[in-house]
């Protein structure tokens, strides 16, 4: 290799692959069921998208059948709603441009209000598992379902 | 100290989905013997007792549809050959059998023997070629994502073999949230709103001043504003975008892996065209686990975690006590400080001179480097090996490489 001129390698990109409606493949289900949990189980009415269902309720097999209709184009769209809905009301969001050197001075107000969102979060978290165990438990994926 | 550890400032990993080291990489043996690749005759019988060899067929899309299973009791399966006996040893006899039992066919079975040739792979393969590639990277568990990538955050995956991402509380810190207390750097980059992040969890809690998007690493490369150390996500999906249709770029299987080459080539140049950048960062590249497709070397046993798996969990009737690594997976490390062609012999015990890493040799690498000694972590990641003694040239590589994408 000559020191001086750069070794240029041609790399090829895909064409006419794109399919949106592809069903979502094990990995996307799972994505999707930890933020419908995080969705119905944490949020607020108020921060909720509205588009999806309970999951609680749901058996695993419910769910596994409500899940598996959903594409990866439905999946995006609702991963970036929930990503938008966690980057608005985690309370640190001014913090976003800094470096994480910069994140530990925290003003007192920000430290307060991240307190209390995580104390609801686990009241919340809490008074989930005692009310519906059974619920919970079901929201977990079964060691015999296909992970990836 | 060596200089191209003095010169360190930054540790990229970019870590990919589902493959095996042979599949991508196993075709390098022909042209290096060194690299524990394929030799042509590696096979698994079929359910019908047909020996399937290796082939080097593998396609970019619609071979591997459906999904190769890889939860925890097929990758025993693939791992045993089936043997369930008290004494067995890992013989890597059954992924004809397993992949069988995905779609009932036996010639479409045989497609997970798979591999590419390496100018298929024009990046993953030049990049492995020109730095230094991994005989011996495994994967943390023999089981799915999330539990593996768990161990490239906190070096442990806190006793889950499956997809349970919920490890509030627990003991040991993220190696973002040790970065954090010791007033460091340290940020996932996903690669959008849409596609998002799989650090569920971290998303919750930390959201967002450890996370950015693909578009925010090229501008902290430009800038030379890249935290000290970074953990990159690929596209999972294919999704609309407002610049137009991304395609899905994280290679599991069934998405493009001529996409994912793409995307390595790119998080490549982004950090190559910054010379003081190139000159002061390491990128490793590796998968997450082989995504149920054949590697021919046996995982290895390893240290035990604190941690055990009930037989129910397991699904395979055994408790687990992470003791025993998943299936390989490559990994390639790129730094102009790496002589050209390094290649790191292994596992230890089946080579001389042979080591072992997986992915908890990630954050007890950032660790080591960049915060020293540290006692909140797992077993398993206090005896993972480390990869900074690659690093041994006296003076910075001249040669370049760029990679051209087009149409």
């Amino acid at each position: 290799m000559n020191d001086s001129e750069p070794t240029i390698i041609p790399v090829l990109k895909p064409r006419g692959k794109f399919n949106r409606d592809r069903k979502i493949n094990t990995l996307l289900q799972y994505q999707v069921r930890h933020l419908l949990d995080i969705e119905h189980k944490q949020l607020t009415a108020s921060h909720r998208t509205g588009t999806t269902l309970d999951p609680t309720p749901m058996s695993d097999k419910e769910l596994d059948k409500y899940l598996k209709s959903w594409t990866e184009g439905r999946a995006a769209k609702y991963i970036e709603q929930m990503t938008v809905k966690l980057h608005e009301i985690h309370p640190a969001r001014e913090e976003q441009t800094q470096t994480m050197a910069g994140a530990k001075r925290v003003s007192r107000a920000t430290r307060r209000a991240k307190k209390k969102v995580q104390a609801k979060a686990q009241h919340s978290r809490k008074s989930g598992s005692k009310k519906n165990s059974k619920a919970k438990s079901n929201a977990r994926p079964k060691s015999k379902s296909r992970s990836t | 100290m060596p200089p191209g550890l003095d010169r360190l400032r930054h540790i990229v990993v970019l870590m990919m989905e589902n493959r095996s080291f042979d599949h991508m990489l196993g075709s390098l043996k022909a042209t290096d013997p060194r690299i524990d690749g394929l030799t042509g005759s590696e096979s698994n019988p079929d359910t019908k007792g047909a020996t399937v060899r290796v082939q080097p067929k593998a396609l970019y899309q619609s071979q591997l549809d459906p999904d190769p299973n890889h939860h925890f009791p097929e990758v025993d399966r693939q791992i045993f050959g089936g043997n369930q006996s008290p004494d067995r040893v890992a013989n890597m006899q059954g992924f004809v059998a397993s992949y069988f039992n995905e779609f009932r066919n036996v010639k479409h079975s045989h497609l997970i023997m798979n591999y590419f040739p390496a100018q298929k792979l024009p990046v993953l393969t030049t990049l492995a070629t020109q730095f230094a590639v991994f005989n011996g990277w495994f994967a943390s568990i023999p089981g799915p994502t999330v539990c593996n990538r768990a161990f490239a955050h906190y070096g442990t995956s806190f006793g889950e073999v499956g997809m349970n991402v919920f490890y509030l509380g627990k003991k040991y810190p993220s190696i973002y949230q040790r970065m954090v207390k010791a007033g460091h750097t340290a940020k996932i980059y996903y690669y959008d709103q849409a596609s998002s992040t799989l650090e569920v969890v971290n998303l919750v809690t930390d959201e967002p001043k450890v996370f950015g998007t693909y578009d925010q690493f090229l501008a902290d490369c430009d800038s030379g504003n890249l935290p000290e150390y970074s953990f990159i996500e690929p596209n999972y999906s294919d999704h609309d975008a407002i610049n137009g249709e991304e395609l899905a770029s994280d290679q599991h299987p069934d998405h493009n892996v001529q996409a994912g080459e793409v995307y390595i080539a790119a998080i490549y140049n982004a950090i190559r065209k910054n010379q003081s950048l190139w000159e002061s960062t390491i990128l490793l590249i590796v998968y997450d686990e082989h995504g149920g497709i054949y590697d021919h070397v046996p995982p290895p046993a390893c240290t035990p975690d604190e941690f055990k798996a009930s037989s129910d969990a397991t699904g395979t009737g055994r408790e687990f006590l992470f003791d025993r690594l998943g299936v390989r997976v490559p990994a390639v490390l790129v730094s102009p400080w790496i002589p050209k062609g390094t290649v790191v012999p292994g596992p230890a015990g089946r080579v001389p001179d042979g080591r072992t890493f997986d992915h908890a040799s990630i954050p007890a690498t950032v660790t080591k480097f960049f915060l020293g000694p540290f006692d909140e972590r797992s077993p398993r990641e206090k005896a993972a090996d480390t990869f900074l003694d690659l690093l041994t040239l006296d003076k910075v590589r001249t040669d370049s490489i760029i990679f051209q994408t087009s149409l």
